[in-house]
C-alpha cells in the first residue's frame, strides 16, 4: 500500500479511488489498455519531444501516469475515469495539441479515452504529486529543505570562541587561513551595541558606567539593560515596518505638501510592532496576529471589544500596507492589483519568496508554479474580493463592538438633537432683536422698494432673479444687522438667558462620544471562487483553483491545515496560512525561520549570511554559512520563536565582538603581521567575518542620535504621526523647529509617507516605500555632504548641543573631552585633544572679530566643533 | 595655507579646496579614480557600441497634451464633430459625442509637416524634428502613466531612463550632479519624486533637482552669516580627523567616496554659482528663450538652464511641465487652457532646439517632448478631452534621429494608434540605442534577476530603426 501512503496532499480520495479501481479490476486489467504498452509509445510519438524528459513546456510532462497526473499549469492532465474531463482528451479533441500538421488519430484518441475510462491502469508505482512536479535539487534546496539542527563543528583552536555562533565561523576561518580580529575597545562596543539594540548612542551617564563596572559580565548587563529598554521596540519595531512596507498614508501619495489619503487610525499599527518588539511576542505568534489576527478572536458577535480584540484587529494592518487606491479608482484592475501586490507583500516578508513572477506563468526561477500562485491567492480573496469590494474607508472598523457603537450613534443623536433645541433657542431670541432692529432700517430705504428688496432677501440666493439679485447687492449691506449690534441690544434677562444657553452648547459638546478606527483586514463574506488567471490577467479567467500553499513546502503535516475554518463567520484560510508558516512540523516553518534568523544577522552585521535577505529562493544568493544559519534558525523555531532570545545570541558572540579595524586580525590569534599574507588579500570581501564590518548609521540612528546629543529628545511611545512641514519654496520636508519646551519625537513617529520622506532623512536614504523594504540601502553622496554643511537642523542642534556641553565642562579642553564622549563616545587621545583646541581658539578669535562677546565667540566655536564631530566619518559609522 | 596644513598629497589638495586652485585638483582627481567597482560611480565611461548621442533633454509634459489640438491633424474628426461613437472615456467612462478641434493646422518647413496653430515655433523647426504619432500604452491614469513613460513600466519603484543612463555611462562633468531635474518651486505634478527616481539602483544615480530661482542646489550655502574662514577650518579639521579614521579602513571606498564628497561640496559651492548663472548668458540668447517675456519666462529658464547644463557636460535633465499641478490635464475648457499653456511652452521648447543646433550640440543632444498620455477624441463635458494612452504623439529632436520626418499614425479620430505602433519600452531602447547603450544588455541584478529598463523578455521591447537616420 505503499502508493496510497505516497499520495497526499489534496489529490487522496481520487487516487485513492484509481488504486481501488485498480486493485478490483486486476483480472481484467489484461485485456485493457496498460499506460506502459500502449499508451507511452502514442504520447512518445505525438507529444513528449514537447512534454518530456528535455522540455517540459508549460511545466507538463506525459512520460509517466505520475507526470500526467500532476499535470502542469493548468492542472492534472487526466481525471480519471473520466475522459471527458481530462485535459489531455480536451486538447486533443480540440485540435489544440499537438500543434502542427502531426494529430493523432482517431484511434489513438480513442485507447487513451478507454485508458482514461479505465481509471489508468499501469505498472508504475505511481509517485506523489510534489515528487514530480519539483526536481531534488528544488526541493532541496536550502531554504526549503527540512530544518534540522547541524552538528557544531568541531575546531582546534577553541580560544576565540565563545558561543556555538563562533564554532561555526572559527570553523570556516581556520580553514581559510583566517581568524577573529581582536574584540572591539569596549567603548566601541558600548556604542555599537547601544545603536544596534536601540538605535540610540550611549550617554555620557551610561559611558562612565560602563568605565566603572569592572565585574566581568558587564558587557552582558549592557545588552540585557538595552533589551529590557522601550526604545528597543522603537529600533526593533522600524525594521519590522520596513519589511512590511508600512506608511501611515492609504492611497496615492505623489504630492508635496499634506498627504491625501491620510486615515485616521492607519498608526495602530506601528504602535502594535513596536509593542510587540518589547514584549518579546515569539514570532509564530506574531504572524498569526498579522495574518489573521481577525481569525483569532470572536469580534463580530462581540458585545464590548476586549483590548485583546482590538489588538488582534490591529496586528492585521500588516495586510493594509500596500497602496489602495481603491476609494479614487475603484475600476476592476486597480483592485485586483491591491490582491496581487498583498500576495506579493506577504511573500517577499514571510517567506523571502518573489512570488509575483507565478501571477503570469509558472516561476522561471522558482518551484513555485502558477498554479500555487492562485492556491495562495485565494488564501485572501474571502477578505480581498473584488466582487465585493471595499474600499478603504468602507474597510475600517469601529474599535468599537457594534452594539457599543450603535450606542454611541445613539447617544451622539440625542445630543446633537438636544444641541439643535438649544440653537433654535438661541436664534428665536436673537431674531426678534434682529427684526426689531432691522425695520428701524428699512425706514432708510425709499419706501417704494422696501416690499421689493424685503422679498428678494426672503427667497434663497439662487431663486433670486436679476433684479432682484441686484437689489439684495446693491442694498442687501444697508439694512443687515451685525451680530455685536444685536448683542449691545440685548436685554438684562435675554443676555443672562443666552449666556446659561452658550453654556449649555459648550456641555453639550464634551457630551459627544467619540471612538476611533483599525484599518483591519477580515473576510468580507463567504469565499468566493478563485480562478487562475492566464497571463495574469483577471479578463481571462482559466480554470477554479481551490486554496492552497506554496506546494514544494507542502507535505502530510499541512495538508488538513485548510480543512478548519475560522471563529466568528470567517474563513479560517488566512489562519491556515499562518500556521502553515509557523507550525513546527510544516516544512515551510524552515523557511520563515531561516528568512527572519537571517535578517537578524543583517540588522546586526550589516549584511545577512544570504546576501539577499528578500529573496531567498533559488534564484537568491546561497548564505555564506548555511549550517550556522539552521543552527540559528532551528534553535529560533525549535526553543519558542524569541527574537530578543536570537538577538542576545548573536550580540554575545566573539564575532559579533570582534574590532572593525583592518589590521587588528592577527593579534588575537598570536600570529604576527607580515608573517603570512594578510585577511585583506586573502578575503577582501570579508564574507567569512573575519573583523566585524563598518556600518554607516541608518538615516533614523543617524537623527535621533543627533537630537538626543542636543539634550532634546522625546523618547515616549506611540500616538499619531508627527505632522511635517512641506516648503514649496524650497521643495524642503522639514520637522517643525521644536520651542524652549517642546521636544523631538523618534524618527519612527514622524509621518510615514511613501514619498516625500523629511529631507534630512532622505538624503540618508530613508528609502520611498513602494514595496517590502528588506534592507536598506546606503548611499555616499554630495547631498549628504551638504546637508551635513549648511542645513538648518544640523547648525540649529550644534548651537544645542553646544549650549549643553558648556552646562558641564569649563574651557577648551574640558568641552572638547566632554564633546567626545557625547557623540564620539570615546575620549579624545592628546592630538585630537589639541586639534580641537586649537580650532576652538581659532573660530572664537574669528566671531570675536566679527564682533561677538567673548561668551558667545565660545558657545559658537563649540557649536562648530559639534557638527564637525558630527560630521566625520567615526560618527557616521559604526565601527 | 590655514594652519592646518596637512602632510598628505591628498590633503594639500583638498586644502586648497577650501580656497582656490579647484580646476588643477579636478583634473587630478579625475586621473585618481576610486579602486572599487567603476560602475558604481560617476566617473564618465563609454558604452556597448560606439554612440551617436551624449546626452538627453526630456521636456515633460506633465498632465498629457493633447495631440489631435497640437501635432496630430483629425480632418475626419473635424467633419463629424458631435457625432456619437463607440468610444469611451478613459477615466469617467461615459461617451460623448466626438469633437473636433478648433484649431488650424498647417504644413511647415521643406518636410511639410503639420503643425497647428498652437505651436508657430515648434512648428517652424519642422525639418528638425521627428513626429512619432503612433506611441501608446495601457495606463489611463497620470501616476501610472508618468511611471510608464518614466521608467517603462505603470508600477513606482523601478529605476527611471535618466538613472539607467547615468548608470550606464556615468557623467562628464564632476562639478554637478549627473542626473538633473527642473521644476519650478510650486510645480508638482503625479508621480512626484518618482519621476527621477533610482528605484533599486544605487542612489547615486537618483536625479538631484535643481532650481532655476532662488537656491539652485539645496544646502549648497550655510543659512547663517559665518566669518571668513570659519566653515574652512571646520573642514580642515574634519579632514584631518576623516583621514585618521581612513587608516584603519585602508580598503573602504565608500569613506573614500565621503571625504570626495566634500571635495565635490566645495567644488559645487564655487562651481554652482557661475555654471548655473543664467544671467551670464548675452541678452540675445535669454530673449530668444523669451526670458524678457514674463509669459514665457518660467518654461525659458528651465530650457536655457538645461542647455547650460548639457553644454557642461551633464548627462540627463529632465525638465517638468510649469504649474499648476498636472499643466496638460485640459479635462474642461481646453479652448481657452490649451492656448495659454502653449504659449508659456513651446517657444522656449523651440529655441532649445534652435540654439543646440546653433551651436553644434543638437547632433550630441535627444530632446525628448513627450506627456504621459494624449487625450480623447471624443468631449468630455463639451467642453474638455479626458486621458488617452490609446494613441498619443512625441517629438523627438537631434541624437541622430531622423530630421523632418513623421512615423507611425492614428486612427481617423486620433483615438488608437494604428500604423507603425510604438510602445513606450520601444522608444526608450531606441533612445538607449543612440546613446550607445544595448537596452536588453545594460542590466542590474535585483531580487536574483537581472533588471533591465526595457524588460523586453515581457514587453518585446526592440529598437526602432525607422526612426533613425
Amino acid at each position: 500500500m505503499n502508493e496510497i501512503q505516497n499520495f497526499t496532499r489534496g489529490r487522496l480520495s481520487i487516487l485513492g479511488f484509481i488504486v481501488a479501481l485498480c486493485l478490483s479490476k486486476g483480472t481484467t486489467q489484461a485485456e485493457l489498455p496498460t499506460f506502459e504498452k500502449t499508451i507511452l509509445p502514442i504520447l512518445e510519438a505525438r507529444c513528449t519531444s514537447c512534454h518530456g524528459a528535455d522540455t517540459q513546456k508549460g511545466r507538463l510532462r506525459v512520460d509517466s501516469v505520475s507526470a500526467i497526473l500532476a499535470g502542469g499549469n493548468n492542472g492534472p492532465a487526466v481525471a480519471a475515469g473520466d475522459p471527458e474531463r481530462s485535459l489531455l482528451v480536451k486538447m486533443v479533441l480540440s485540435g489544440e495539441m499537438p500543434p502542427g500538421k502531426k494529430k493523432l488519430t482517431s484511434d489513438e484518441l480513442a485507447i487513451i479515452r478507454q485508458w482514461v475510462k479505465a481509471a489508468l491502469p499501469t505498472k508504475e508505482k505511481i509517485r506523489s504529486i510534489e515528487d514530480s512536479l519539483f526536481t531534488h535539487e528544488e526541493r532541496s534546496h536550502w531554504a526549503f529543505r527540512p530544518l534540522l539542527v547541524p552538528a557544531l563543528p568541531v575546531i582546534k583552536e577553541v580560544g576565540q570562541t565563545r558561543t556555538p555562533i563562533d564554532q561555526f565561523l572559527v570553523d570556516r576561518l581556520q580553514a581559510k587561513g583566517l581568524s577573529f580580529a581582536r574584540q572591539a575597545e569596549p567603548l566601541t562596543l558600548l556604542r555599537r551595541v547601544t545603536f544596534d539594540l536601540t538605535g540610540l548612542p550611549p550617554t555620557i551617564e551610561q559611558l562612565d558606567e560602563f568605565i566603572r563596572d569592572s565585574r566581568p559580565d558587564a558587557y552582558e548587563r549592557i545588552v540585557d539593560r538595552l533589551l529590557s529598554s522601550p526604545q528597543f521596540g522603537v529600533r526593533w519595531g522600524r525594521h519590522w515596518l520596513d519589511i512590511a512596507g508600512y506608511t501611515d498614508t492609504v492611497t496615492f501619495d505623489e504630492d508635496f505638501g499634506e498627504p491625501r489619503g491620510f486615515l485616521e487610525g492607519k498608526w495602530r499599527y506601528r504602535d502594535y510592532v513596536i509593542d510587540a518588539f518589547n514584549r518579546d511576542l515569539p514570532y509564530d505568534q506574531f504572524i498569526r496576529e498579522q495574518v489573521a489576527g481577525d481569525e483569532l478572536v470572536s469580534w463580530r458577535d462581540a458585545k464590548v471589544y476586549t483590548t485583546d480584540i482590538v489588538e488582534k484587529l490591529v496586528a492585521t494592518g500588516f495586510l493594509r500596507t500596500v497602496e489602495d487606491i481603491s476609494v479614487e479608482d475603484p475600476r476592476t484592475f486597480v483592485l485586483w492589483s491591491n490582491v496581487h501586490e498583498t500576495l506579493e507583500q506577504v511573500g517577499t516578508s514571510l517567506l523571502g519568496l518573489s512570488l509575483q513572477c507565478a501571477r503570469c506563468h509558472s516561476h522561471k526561477f522558482e518551484p513555485i508554479t502558477q498554479q500555487d500562485y492562485y492556491g495562495m491567492m485565494a488564501l485572501f480573496t474571502p477578505a480581498l474580493n473584488p466582487k465585493a469590494w471595499k474600499n478603504a474607508r468602507n474597510r475600517l472598523l469601529p474599535d468599537v463592538a457594534s452594539p457599543v457603537q450603535a450606542e454611541i450613534d445613539k447617544h451622539n443623536r440625542e445630543v446633537n438633537r438636544l444641541g439643535r433645541e438649544v440653537q433654535q433657542q438661541i436664534g428665536s431670541i436673537r431674531r426678534g432683536y434682529e427684526m426689531k432692529l432691522q425695520e428701524e432700517k428699512f425706514k432708510g430705504i425709499p419706501e417704494a422698494i422696501r416690499p421689493d428688496l424685503k422679498a428678494s432677501l426672503d427667497l434663497p440666493e439662487q431663486k433670486r432673479d436679476a433684479v432682484q439679485k441686484y437689489l439684495v447687492a446693491k442694498l442687501g449691506p444697508l439694512v443687515k444687522v451685525q451680530p455685536a449690534t444685536i448683542d449691545t441690544a440685548l436685554a438684562v434677562e435675554d443676555r443672562q438667558k443666552l449666556a446659561r444657553l452658550t453654556d449649555r452648547i459648550a456641555e453639550l459638546n464634551g457630551m459627544v462620544r467619540q471612538h476611533g478606527w483599525i484599518h483591519a483586514l477580515y473576510d468580507v463574506g463567504p469565499p468566493p471562487p478563485t480562478h487562475l488567471f492566464k497571463r495574469g490577467e483577471f479578463e481571462t479567467p482559466g480554470p477554479e483553483v481551490q486554496p492552497g500553499f506554496l506546494r514544494v513546502l507542502s507535505g502530510p503535516t499541512t495538508e488538513n491545515l485548510l480543512k478548519t475554518a475560522g471563529t466568528s463567520g470567517s474563513s479560517g484560510r488566512r489562519m491556515a496560512l499562518a500556521k502553515w508558516i509557523t507550525a513546527t512540523d510544516s516544512p515551510a516553518s524552515g523557511l520563515a525561520a531561516r528568512v527572519m534568523v537571517n535578517r537578524i544577522w543583517q540588522y546586526l552585521f550589516g549584511q545577512g549570511l544570504s546576501v539577499n535577505s528578500e529573496n531567498v529562493g533559488l534564484s537568491g544568493s546561497a548564505p555564506t554559512h548555511p549550517e550556522l544559519l539552521d543552527w540559528l534558525a532551528a534553535d529560533f523555531r525549535d526553543k519558542g520563536w524569541q527574537i530578543k532570545r536570537t538577538i542576545r545570541q548573536i550580540v554575545l558572540s566573539a564575532a559579533y565582538r570582534q574590532s572593525s579595524v583592518a589590521n587588528a586580525s592577527h593579534n588575537a590569534s598570536g600570529h604576527r603581521a607580515g608573517s603570512r599574507p594578510s585577511p585583506v588579500t586573502i578575503e577582501p570581501q570579508n564574507s567569512s567575518l573575519w573583523r566585524m564590518r563598518l556600518r554607516r548609521l541608518d538615516a533614523e540612528s543617524l537623527r535621533d542620535a543627533i537630537v538626543a546629543q542636543a539634550g532634546k529628545l522625546d523618547t515616549r511611545l506611540g500616538g499619531p504621526p508627527v505632522p511635517l512641514v512641506y516648503d514649496i519654496g524650497t521643495g524642503r520636508v522639514s520637522e517643525q523647529e521644536p520651542g524652549a519646551d517642546s521636544v523631538y519625537r523618534r524618527s519612527v513617529f514622524l509621518t510615514n509617507r511613501r514619498q516625500y520622506n523629511p529631507t534630512f532623512l532622505g538624503h540618508f536614504d530613508k528609502p520611498t516605500v513602494t514595496r517590502c523594504v528588506c534592507r536598506r540601502e546606503t548611499s555616499a553622496t554630495v547631498q549628504q555632504s551638504l546637508a551635513l554643511m549648511n542645513d538648518k537642523f544640523l547648525i540649529a542642534n550644534a548651537q544645542r548641543c553646544a549650549e549643553w556641553i558648556s552646562t558641564r565642562a569649563k574651557g577648551p579642553d574640558e568641552e572638547t573631552r566632554v564633546a567626545y564622549r557625547l557623540i564620539l563616545g570615546r575620549f579624545p587621545d592628546k592630538d585630537e585633544t589639541n586639534w580641537c583646541e586649537q580650532l576652538l581658539a581659532t573660530l572664537a578669535e574669528s566671531y570675536r572679530k566679527s564682533g561677538r562677546t567673548s561668551d558667545e565667540a565660545a558657545r559658537l566655536a563649540l557649536a562648530d566643533l559639534c557638527q564637525t564631530l558630527w560630521s566625520t566619518n567615526e560618527f557616521l559609522y559604526l565601527r | 595655507m590655514n594652519e592646518y596644513s596637512l602632510s598628505t598629497r591628498r590633503a594639500m589638495l583638498r586644502d586648497s579646496a577650501f580656497g582656490l586652485g579647484s580646476f588643477a585638483l579636478n583634473s587630478l582627481l579625475a586621473q585618481d579614480r576610486l579602486s572599487g567597482d567603476s560602475r558604481f560611480s560617476l566617473q564618465p565611461r563609454k558604452g556597448h557600441h560606439p554612440a551617436k548621442a551624449k546626452s538627453v533633454i526630456m521636456l515633460f509634459q506633465n498632465g498629457g497634451p493633447s495631440h489631435m489640438d497640437l501635432f496630430d491633424p483629425k480632418p475626419e474628426l473635424k467633419r463629424r464633430h458631435g457625432e456619437q461613437v463607440n468610444i469611451k472615456n478613459a477615466m469617467q467612462g461615459n461617451s460623448e459625442p466626438l469633437m473636433g478641434s478648433k484649431f488650424t493646422f498647417k504644413r511647415q518647413g521643406k518636410s511639410g509637416i503639420e503643425f497647428s496653430e498652437l505651436v508657430p515655433h515648434l512648428g517652424a523647426r519642422a525639418d528638425d524634428l521627428c513626429v512619432v504619432r503612433s506611441l501608446f500604452h495601457e495606463d489611463p491614469n497620470h501616476p501610472g502613466g508618468t511611471y510608464m513613460l518614466c521608467s517603462c513600466n505603470r508600477r513606482p519603484g523601478r529605476p527611471t531612463l535618466g538613472s539607467w543612463v547615468v548608470y550606464g555611462l556615468g557623467s562628464e562633468n564632476q562639478n554637478l550632479p549627473a542626473f538633473v531635474c527642473l521644476r519650478e518651486s510650486s510645480a508638482f505634478h503625479s508621480g512626484g519624486s518618482m519621476q527621477i527616481h533610482n528605484g533599486w539602483l544605487p542612489s547615486m544615480f537618483c536625479g538631484t533637482e535643481l532650481r532655476t530661482e532662488g537656491e539652485a542646489v539645496l544646502n549648497l550655502r550655510s543659512p547663517r552669516a559665518i566669518p571668513n574662514g570659519v566653515q574652512e577650518n571646520s573642514l580642515g579639521l574634519l579632514a584631518r580627523l576623516n583621514e585618521r579614521h581612513r587608516r584603519d579602513y585602508p580598503d573602504d571606498t565608500e569613506l573614500d567616496a565621503r571625504i570626495r564628497n566634500y571635495e565635490l561640496a566645495c567644488r559645487m559651492q564655487l562651481a554652482a554659482a557661475s555654471e548655473l548663472d543664467l544671467f551670464a548668458e548675452p541678452t540675445k540668447v535669454q530673449e530668444l528663450y523669451g526670458l524678457h517675456d514674463p509669459t514665457t519666462a518660467v518654461y525659458g529658464r528651465k530650457c536655457l538652464m538645461a542647455r547650460r547644463l548639457v553644454e557642461r557636460g551633464v548627462r540627463f535633465v529632465q525638465v517638468l511641465a510649469p504649474a499648476p499641478h498636472n499643466s496638460w490635464d485640459h479635462h474642461g475648457d481646453i479652448n481657452n487652457r490649451l492656448p495659454k499653456l502653449c504659449q508659456q511652452v513651446e517657444r522656449p521648447s523651440a529655441a532649445l532646439i534652435s540654439d543646440l543646433k546653433q551651436r553644434g550640440l543638437l547632433e550630441s543632444t535627444i530632446v525628448l517632448w513627450i506627456g504621459e498620455f494624449g487625450r480623447m477624441p471624443i468631449s468630455q463635458g463639451g467642453t474638455g478631452r479626458d486621458h488617452n494612452p490609446h494613441g498619443f504623439t512625441a517629438l523627438l529632436a537631434g541624437g541622430g534621429f531622423k530630421a523632418g520626418h513623421i512615423h507611425g499614425a492614428t486612427d481617423e479620430f486620433g483615438y488608437r494608434a494604428v500604423q507603425d505602433r510604438i510602445s513606450v519600452p520601444d522608444l526608450m531602447a531606441t533612445v538607449l540605442h543612440q546613446l550607445g547603450l544595448n537596452h536588453e544588455h545594460l542590466s542590474f541584478p535585483n531580487h536574483g534577476i537581472l533588471e533591465t529598463l526595457t524588460e523586453s523578455r515581457i514587453t518585446g521591447a526592440k529598437v526602432v530603426k525607422e526612426l533613425l537616420a
